[in-house]
């Protein structure tokens, strides 16, 4: 009992990710099929997992319901919507006009403004929290506000060169730099991907 | 009324309701927030369901067998929502994230190390731009090389150089944190436009 | 002078919220006709769509979202106009779950346009998965999409795989642009152009310099120059205007808030020194 809860995951993502990985060096027909058909298995397999954080929060908006927590009244709204637009969704389909109604008219107007909530904030960690406290910090916001000012026509109404500056900063020092960090990045990431595929990293399959 | 304006005035209202958030937390802004996580979760878990049936159900059911073990492995993962059989959600998920890391691997070696390298080797050193372009990306991956004792004379030069890189990575940062300003007060704007056009017709 | 600064550094963020919402709004009303530089990048799609020839074959990959939309929309907009013009196959494919909803209304705009479905231009359905996705399309891309029935759609039909597209769009905000690129531009070298939301730019400017991307275009002001050089005049071009003074208060506020930390510090620093003696 111990290997299935503990190994088998482990020598599942094993098997699974070495053929993956394999099957971009090799040619071995039964190595490109195993490699199509896991592919295909993982994307069934990801379907499935879209509906996990429904079921959480179903489950953890109940209980606030039952144990009675601080604004456990709203809890009740997100059920409502929750169940009510996944009955619609799933028994009249996406294409429902309702369905779609209830899209255009509320979940992307609530989306798009919880999303753009952000741009007061960042205005407000601009003027209290953004400090030139050192010549690093100093040129990253020199850097930060030419790119700004290049970018819209303000800038280039002011100065015709603020959009050349910024023309150059993104294709050779913001380019070369992040073409570096991309580099390093990717080092890391198949190291990490190694460390899956070889059953040295535990902590992706989360608790019991 | 029309639906098409009930639809609009909908919409304003949610708008409004989350911007409320700025002046302080307030119930309107509560119920927009419950809202919008049930609608959230509610579509994605649509779209899986849609996904689950065209996918996997209906092609098995048409006689694509192999689909079982993805059909089995699925509900397997479904147990997660179940504290005492969790466990059992471990088996596909190590298979998922095995699968995951191979694919990434294979995009990491192609694209962003092997033709990224191609890239910088083949450039060609006839402008100022492509010198400095060359400079910098030596100077950026020194940075990130740790092997190196900084106290012996080789360690410290490549130290200095890493230092360089420091400096040039803060200007890509910069630009990034301009793009990035740029991107938020884009969401506003449309926003704005929104609810002074199509709500409250003060544009045209 | 002290407490002047530090309570203009402490100042109500509600004060700062509403300046912001009036730097915004003022300019939708009283319009400046600031200028507008094309770049480089957003040409370079222009040119790359512009190349195609008639009736050519085109993927149009999104990842746009209602997080997204402010910047990606006019974009798609504006591309989808441009492909419309040059007579493209448009194969529809939303990878992010709430693109579907986005590609049905392409779709309708198309069709209002004349096109036929089916024939002219086709909507993949949403899959799960992500890279895995990219992976599929880019190994076997009929085996994909294993749910759409032979006969179904003529245009569907008349494709093999990624092989015989023209040109892949590829609209989002984030992860796509890399699997895009690692495992169909890799393996296919279709010519690639790349709409984004500005937060990346810097990221995927490299694929650019790497040739890559043939086009990306990028933010609301990408949106903005393409629609000036294909001739759609539509929702960014107006929404420029605001994206300046915004960006003028952000500087503002910035260069403030130094300027009084500076002379606080100094200030602190000159009064320890007098205490010290």
């Amino acid at each position: 009992m111990k290997f299935v809860r503990s190994s088998l995951p482990i020598y599942l993502g094993v098997v699974g990710g070495a053929v993956v990985l394999l099957a971009y060096f090799l040619t071995p027909k039964l190595l490109q099929d195993l490699s199509k058909w896991f592919g295909e298995w993982r994307m069934t397999l990801a379907a499935f997992a879209l509906t996990l954080g429904a079921g959480n929060l179903l489950r953890i908006h109940a209980n606030r319901i039952r144990l009675k927590r601080e604004s456990f009244a709203f809890s009740y709204v997100l059920i409502f919507f929750l169940i009510g637009y996944i009955v619609l969704g799933t028994f009249w389909g996406r294409t429902h006009p309702l369905y779609s109604y209830i899209f255009d008219n509320a979940y992307q107007p609530l989306s798009a403004t919880v999303f753009s909530i952000n741009a007061f904030y960042i205005s407000t960690a601009c003027y209290r929290a953004f400090r030139a406290r050192n010549l690093q910090a100093a040129v990253l916001l020199i850097a930060g506000v030419v790119v700004m000012l290049g970018k819209v026509g303000i800038g280039y109404a002011i100065w015709p060169g603020f959009a050349t500056v910024t023309d150059w900063i993104m294709n050779v020092p913001n380019s070369a730099a992040m073409r570096g960090i991309n580099m390093a990045a990717a080092l890391g990431a198949l190291g990490v991907s190694l460390r899956v595929i070889l059953g040295l990293e535990r902590g992706h399959l989360g608790g019991e | 009324m029309d639906l098409a304006v009930l639809g609009v005035w909908i919409a304003a209202f949610c708008t409004l309701a989350v911007y409320s958030f700025l002046y302080g937390d307030n119930p309107v802004f509560k119920f927009a927030e419950h809202a919008f996580v049930g609608l959230a979760a509610a579509h994605v878990a649509v779209m899986g369901i849609e996904n689950m049936r065209n996918r996997a159900w209906e092609p098995f059911v048409a006689g694509q067998w192999w689909l079982l073990g993805a059909l089995i492995g699925g509900v397997m993962l479904l147990t997660r929502w179940f504290p005492s059989v969790r466990w059992i959600s471990r088996i596909p998920l190590g298979f998922m994230m095995g699968v995951a890391a191979g694919m990434a691997a294979r995009r990491a070696i192609e694209s962003e190390f092997w033709k990224q390298i191609i890239s910088t080797a083949g450039m060609k050193l006839d402008t100022l731009d492509n010198v400095l372009y060359l400079v910098i990306v030596l100077c950026t991956l020194s940075y990130f090389l740790f092997a190196f004792n900084d106290r012996t004379r080789f360690g410290g030069a490549i130290k200095s150089v890493g230092v360089v890189g420091q400096y040039v990575m803060m200007i890509a940062f910069g630009a990034s944190l301009g793009a990035t300003i740029m991107a938020r007060l884009s969401l506003v704007i449309a926003r704005l436009d929104f609810l002074f056009r199509n709500w409250l017709h003060l544009l045209d | 002078m002290d407490d002047f600064l530090t309570r203009m550094q402490n100042i109500d963020r509600r004060i700062i919220y509403t300046v912001v919402f009036i730097v915004l709004a003022v300019p939708m009303f009283k319009p400046m006709g600031l200028p507008l530089k094309i770049t480089r990048e957003t040409k370079a799609s222009y040119d790359a769509i512009e190349a195609l020839p008639e009736g050519a074959l085109v993927m149009f990959a999104t990842a746009n979202a209602p997080g997204t939309q402010a910047e990606l929309e006019p974009q798609s907009i504006a591309v989808v106009k441009h492909l419309m013009r040059k007579n493209a196959k448009i194969v529809f494919n939303p990878v992010a779950a709430e693109s579907p909803r986005y590609c049905d209304r392409y779709r309708e705009m198309m069709a209002a346009a004349g096109f036929e479905e089916g024939v002219d231009f086709i909507q993949l359905p949403y899959q799960a998965g992500g890279e895995t996705l990219y992976v599929a399309m880019g190994t076997d891309l009929k085996s994909a999409y294993v749910m759409i029935q032979p006969g179904q759609y003529e245009l569907w039909d008349s494709i093999d795989g990624m092989q015989d597209f023209d040109l892949f769009v590829d609209c989002g905000g984030g992860e796509t642009q890399r699997w895009a690129i690692g495992h169909i531009e890799a393996k296919y070298h279709i010519p690639h152009i790349t709409l984004i939301t500005a937060v990346i730019l810097a990221v995927v400017q490299p694929y650019f310099t790497s040739r890559q991307f043939s086009g990306i275009v990028s933010g609301l002001n990408g949106a903005a120059e393409y629609e000036v050089l294909a001739g759609f005049p539509g929702l960014a071009a107006s929404g420029m205007d605001a994206q300046s003074l915004g960006h003028l208060w952000v500087i503002f506020t910035i260069v403030l808030g130094n300027v009084a930390y500076f002379i606080t510090k100094a200030g602190k620093a000159a009064k320890a020194r007098g205490g010290g003696d």
